[in-house]
């Protein structure tokens, strides 16, 4: 009976290792036709091997490394800053639906689930945030529109408050007068720090990944722009030209749009810190996961 | 309790969306003495792909040129890349507080939607202000940029009349013997001996142009670029709107491509190829169509705009110059939003009227991004290149008059004086569509539903990647479905009562 | 700790003193009544604010007028979805795709999230774990540019690569309509799975560790271990968080549908669901309106479909019920 489970385990591990080849080979190819130059691609070919090594790609980034920093900079900026702000408000309103004897806690908790349902559209967005609250080209524009709270993660986080943090603890602590709000950080937040890793983590690979902000809300200030802008900025350009295709207005183009390389080379550089970041981050966040209905 | 906040937040909101409505104040002809209180207009500024690295120099030097002339309105440049420009425009436009206050509409939008939409104003109350706006061009060309009788847009400078000429590599050319043939005129058949040649000689490179040559089809498309009904014969002597797709002219096009398909000169991919000019440096491609109004004018828009990489090209003329809506390109609008409309119109009126105005828009700052020869030429300046350049020459069109300019790039002197020759030489016939405009709105679900066929069927013909009979049949039985004969129809009747005014 | 989620869960609400009055329960409450406060607001002002724009969708949308300034015209903006021979089209594809999506994402990532679990090198688990989340990291224009440099028809590496030396004939495959439900669901599967399974992993690592203990000492296969502890726990999180996707049912990631298949006309049949086809209608119009009534529609739809869905589960499976 051991041998059988070792067996399965053995099949885990292939199968596992045949996934992990499959979402691998796709980004060596990215590597790959960032090394390769444009010319060579269009006679012989897309290879995982490329048949000339030519960096011309990240030679052009390097010259272009002004504009690239400082789309890395705001990325982080607004990846911490947005990330820091969504826990925060996460953590708050998660652990305030937690608490079972809350008054409208059934309400609230709809309040919260009805806005994965619904959503008022771009547009409409556009005009609370920009008219409102004035976000439109600052770096406020790029945080706090849509990114920062999702009911998905007050739903997962709730339900971790209710699952992980006993009810004697409270109650003991209530005993001890401590505030509602200081249970909240000295003893429920130290017992839920794999879900505040895990929703820390599902946040900042939101806010890693967005462009849609920076596309909207970024109208003026396009200094403000973070990496993703810039790799979305730049397959606009050709998604507009082919879209458009006419010679002439190729032709006046074709100096200023960077090779499909570069446009490779540039995603590589825009994922390789998260694939870095990510294993610290890891051990606490399979931790965090439990997921609840909406009443929890 | 909190419901009551709700409510009350809620209807701040509504008060300030309410609030809506343009500033319908008479702006001030006289300018204020202090230039720092002059309002400041925000334009829309071309970039291809980033932001301009020049952007405030350039503003500066624009400003203090209007404070020199005390022209009473300072510029603000916004810039839009080409790929993102159309949702910046439509963010820009729905801004209150900060609307962008003068745009142009090609790649964006139609004069007619704009209208619609309400996110542009009328320009008549300009008419007596800056009459010399309304009559530098043929009557035609204004009335292209005209809705109900009224002026919503100036039309930006531009010959207004084109022809087709293809290129071919001139290496191509003198191996196979038709170098001789530069600037020429050949007809189609010739054409294709010629290509028959150059397809023996080189096999591997394709000779592929734009394949959506409406000038060479003999199109009017009436500005719509899914042609749902067009003017044979390019809207010359033109009596009725047909249906594109039922033509003889077009089942022969389609035939001709399948043709270069079948003969290999036509790139793998065609529909997801981009046709830059990386193709032509690569010798994947040596050869397509250009549209201009004059052959020098096309050779010199390929070398000062082009980068086709090592050698010429020669041209071969396809068809006449002709005029149709298809050649007003584009068109400058004050947005609905613009706080301050007079002061938008005047700055409007110096980048049309004041050639150091349009400069600092089409070139920059003499002697920091541009220089001027002896012939009046313009030229890159000393000590920049591409990549410190920093602002965007190479679209001079995109301005209101480009003819303000200087040739760019080019030592073919007369390339805008040849240009606005156009717009009273009377050989140039126009077509009998010029200045009409469809009001869609009557038939618009039927309109959305044939965009759809037309994109999903037309390229596959127009790249010769299907058979032709079989799949065009196909395609006319979808279109058929998806309503074309209702659209024809209306812009049709449209179209005779638009011909019985303009004979009255 | 917890041997059963559901009842944890549960038993919450009931352990609640009913006697206690409102206000003392408000009182009690209040610091974190106000700590809460930014977020309840953020809701406000990001999702509920916006919602008073989807009258929009039953409204001529005036750039200049702005929400409330325009003026009403009834349900016009909603006809042009329903036109044409695309309306069939674009339903059909938005519904079967998230079916797809939905039910095949669920079962692949619970299987690979218990293979997961069942390695036992920790520095393997770890690896696996990073790597399959990396096609998550990228983004649709960049997984378009993957694709075509597999699917190119001349330069494509299936063609060139695999097709021609196995002496098979390339195929166009931008042509070819029919190949394209299979590439998508592909590529939708490939990009998401790495993230869904490590939900799932994540929630099977909360599992309580006695129980398969003892299950081990009574003598269990892992196959039983499996289909009779990890499966019947991980139940409730399948089943909500299927309630939570069906709920999105009208909608798709434009990404997928618009710059996978590089927005190729001849793929519409295939590729056209009702966020492509809106975009597409309305690319040169600007038309706030009409976009938003198909907005409208979507999360009308949406929100019976989950309404419908949780009814069922709740009288099947009360315990599961998303409310």
């Amino acid at each position: 009976m051991a041998g059988n489970n070792k067996v399965f385990r053995r099949v885990a591990n292939v199968i596992m290792v045949i996934l992990c080849a499959m979402a691998v080979i796709p980004f060596i190819l990215l590597i790959s036709s960032s090394i390769t130059s444009e010319q060579v691609i269009s006679q012989s070919g897309y290879s995982f091997i490329p048949r000339q090594i030519d960096f011309s790609a990240y030679k052009y980034i390097w010259l272009a490394r002004k504009g690239i920093v400082r789309a890395y900079g705001m990325t982080i900026l607004v990846t911490s800053v947005g990330t820091v702000c969504s826990v925060f408000l996460t953590t708050t309103l998660g652990y305030l639906l937690s608490r079972k004897d809350l008054v409208g806690r059934s309400f609230l908790s709809f309040f919260v689930f009805f806005t994965m349902l619904f959503s008022g559209g771009m547009v409409p967005s556009y005009i609370v945030w920009s008219q409102i609250f004035k976000v439109t080209n600052t770096v406020w524009g790029l945080i706090l529109p849509n990114l920062m709270l999702s009911a998905f993660n007050v739903i997962l986080m709730r339900t971790y408050f209710t699952m992980n943090v006993p009810d004697e603890i409270l109650e003991a602590a209530e005993m001890d007068s401590c505030g509602q709000a200081g249970i909240l950080f000295r003893i429920a937040l130290p017992l839920c720090k794999p879900m505040l890793a895990t929703v820390g983590l599902f946040s900042a690979l939101t806010y890693w990944n967005d462009w849609i902000n920076g596309l909207y809300y970024l109208t003026r200030a396009k200094e403000l722009q973070t990496i993703q802008n810039v790799l979305n900025s730049m397959s606009n350009n050709v998604q507009f030209l082919k879209d458009n295709a006419s010679v002439s207005i190729g032709l006046e183009f074709s100096q200023h749009i960077p090779t499909l390389g570069v446009r490779m080379a540039i995603a590589v550089i825009a994922v390789i810190p998260i694939l870095v970041i990510y294993p610290f981050f890891q051990q606490f966040f399979v931790k965090g996961i439990v997921i609840g209905g909406v009443k929890g | 309790m909190k419901k009551s906040r709700l409510i009350a937040t809620l209807a701040a909101v509504s008060m300030l969306a309410s609030s809506f409505a343009p500033m319908a104040q008479a702006g001030e002809t006289e300018a204020a003495s202090d230039p720092s209180e002059w309002p400041v207009v925000s334009v829309d500024v071309l970039s291809f792909t980033d932001g301009l690295d020049r952007k405030d120099e350039v503003q500066q030097a624009l400003n203090d040129y209007l404070v020199s002339i005390n022209a009473g309105v300072q510029a603000e440049f916004v810039v839009n890349t080409w790929g993102d420009r159309n949702n910046n425009l439509t963010m820009l436009l729905s801004d209150k507080d900060n609307p962008i206050d003068l745009f142009s509409w090609r790649f964006y939008s139609s004069v007619d939607a704009l209208v619609k939409n309400d996110q542009i104003i009328s320009l008549e109350p300009y008419k007596e202000t800056y009459p010399d706006l309304f009559t530098m061009y043929p009557e035609k060309v204004y009335k292209t940029c005209q809705i109900d009788g009224q002026q919503y847009s100036l039309p930006s400078a531009d010959s207004f009349c084109n022809f087709t000429a293809y290129m071919l590599r001139k290496s191509v050319a003198e191996d196979i013997g038709v170098a001789d043939m530069d600037g020429k005129k050949v007809s189609l058949d010739e054409l294709n001996d010629i290509l028959t040649k150059a397809e023996e000689a080189y096999p591997d490179q394709a000779w592929w142009g734009d394949m959506k040559a409406t000038n060479v089809i003999g199109f009017d498309t009436l500005g719509d670029d899914y042609w749902l009904g067009v003017l044979q014969n390019r809207g010359i002597g033109a009596k009725e709107v047909v249906n594109a797709y039922k033509t003889d002219e077009f089942k022969n096009w389609c035939e001709q491509t399948k043709w270069y398909n079948d003969n290999g000169m036509i790139p793998a991919d065609p529909e997801n190829t981009v046709p830059t000019g990386t193709l032509y440096r690569d010798l994947v491609n040596s050869g397509g169509y250009l549209d201009g109004y004059g052959i020098e004018y096309i050779r010199s828009l390929l070398h000062g705009q082009g980068d086709t990489g090592e050698g010429d090209f020669i041209l071969l003329q396809l068809n006449d110059n002709v005029g149709t809506n298809a050649s007003v390109f584009d068109g400058w609008c004050i947005s609905s939003l613009c706080k301050n409309p007079d002061a938008a119109m005047k700055l409007l009126y110096l980048m049309t009227t004041d050639e150091n105005v349009c400069r600092y828009f089409t070139l920059g700052i003499e002697g920091v991004t541009y220089k001027v020869d002896e012939n009046g030429c313009a030229w890159m300046a000393d000590g920049v290149d591409d990549s410190t350049l920093g602002w965007n020459l190479s679209a001079p069109w995109k301005y209101p008059n480009q003819c303000l300019s200087l040739p760019y790039n080019t030592d073919y002197a007369n390339y805008y004086k040849d240009m606005q020759a156009c717009w009273t030489d009377d050989s140039i016939q126009y077509s009998d569509g010029m200045g009409f405009i469809f009001d869609s709105s009557p038939v618009y679900d039927q309109i959305k539903a044939c965009q759809m066929i037309v994109d999903q069927y037309r390229d596959a013909l127009l790249y010769g990647e299907v058979d032709v009979d079989e799949y065009l049949e196909k395609f006319n039985e979808e279109l058929d479905d998806a309503g074309i004969n209702d659209v024809i129809e209306e812009k049709n009747r449209q179209f005779q009562e638009f011909l019985k005014n303009s004979a009255s | 700790m917890k041997t059963n989620q559901s009842t944890a869960l549960y038993s919450a609400v009931i352990t609640s003193d009913p006697r206690k009055s409102r206000i003392k329960r408000l009182r009690k409450y209040r610091s974190l009544y106000i700590l809460a406060i930014p977020a309840i607001v953020y809701l406000i002002v990001n999702n509920y604010f916006p919602m008073a724009g989807l009258i929009l969708a039953f409204k001529n949308y005036s750039y200049s007028k702005g929400i409330f300034g325009s003026k009403w015209c009834g349900l016009k903006n909603f006809t042009y979805l329903f036109g044409s021979k695309w309306a069939g089209i674009m339903f059909r594809n938005t519904i079967l795709y998230n079916l797809v999506f939905i039910f095949l994402g669920t079962l692949i990532a619970v299987v690979v999230a218990i293979l997961l679990s069942e390695v036992r090198s920790a520095r393997a688990q770890k690896a696996y774990q990073v790597i399959i989340l990396i096609p998550y990291l990228m983004s649709t224009v960049l997984i378009g540019y993957l694709v075509f440099a597999f699917f190119s028809s001349d330069n494509g590496f299936i063609n060139n690569s695999i097709l021609k030396p196995l002496g098979f004939d390339p195929v166009k495959w931008y042509m070819k309509p029919n190949a394209w439900p299979g590439i998508l669901i592909f590529v939708q599967m490939w990009r998401s799975f790495g993230f869904q399974s490590i939900v799932f992993f994540a929630t099977i690592l909360g599992f309580d560790k006695t129980l398969y203990e003892s299950a081990v000492m009574d003598g269990a296969t892992t196959w039983q271990q499996i289909t009779k502890i990890t499966l019947p726990l991980l139940k409730p999180t399948i089943i909500i968080l299927i309630i939570m996707s069906i709920g999105r049912m009208f909608s798709t990631d434009f990404g997928l549908f618009y710059q996978v298949p590089q927005n190729t006309g001849m793929l519409y049949e295939a590729t056209t669901t009702i966020d492509t086809f809106v975009y597409r209608t309305l690319m040169e119009d600007h038309d706030v309106g009409r976009a938003l009534a198909a907005g409208f529609l979507q999360s009308v739809l949406g929100f019976f479909v989950i309404m419908i869905a949780n009814t069922i589960v709740r009288k099947v499976e009360p315990d599961s019920a998303l409310f």
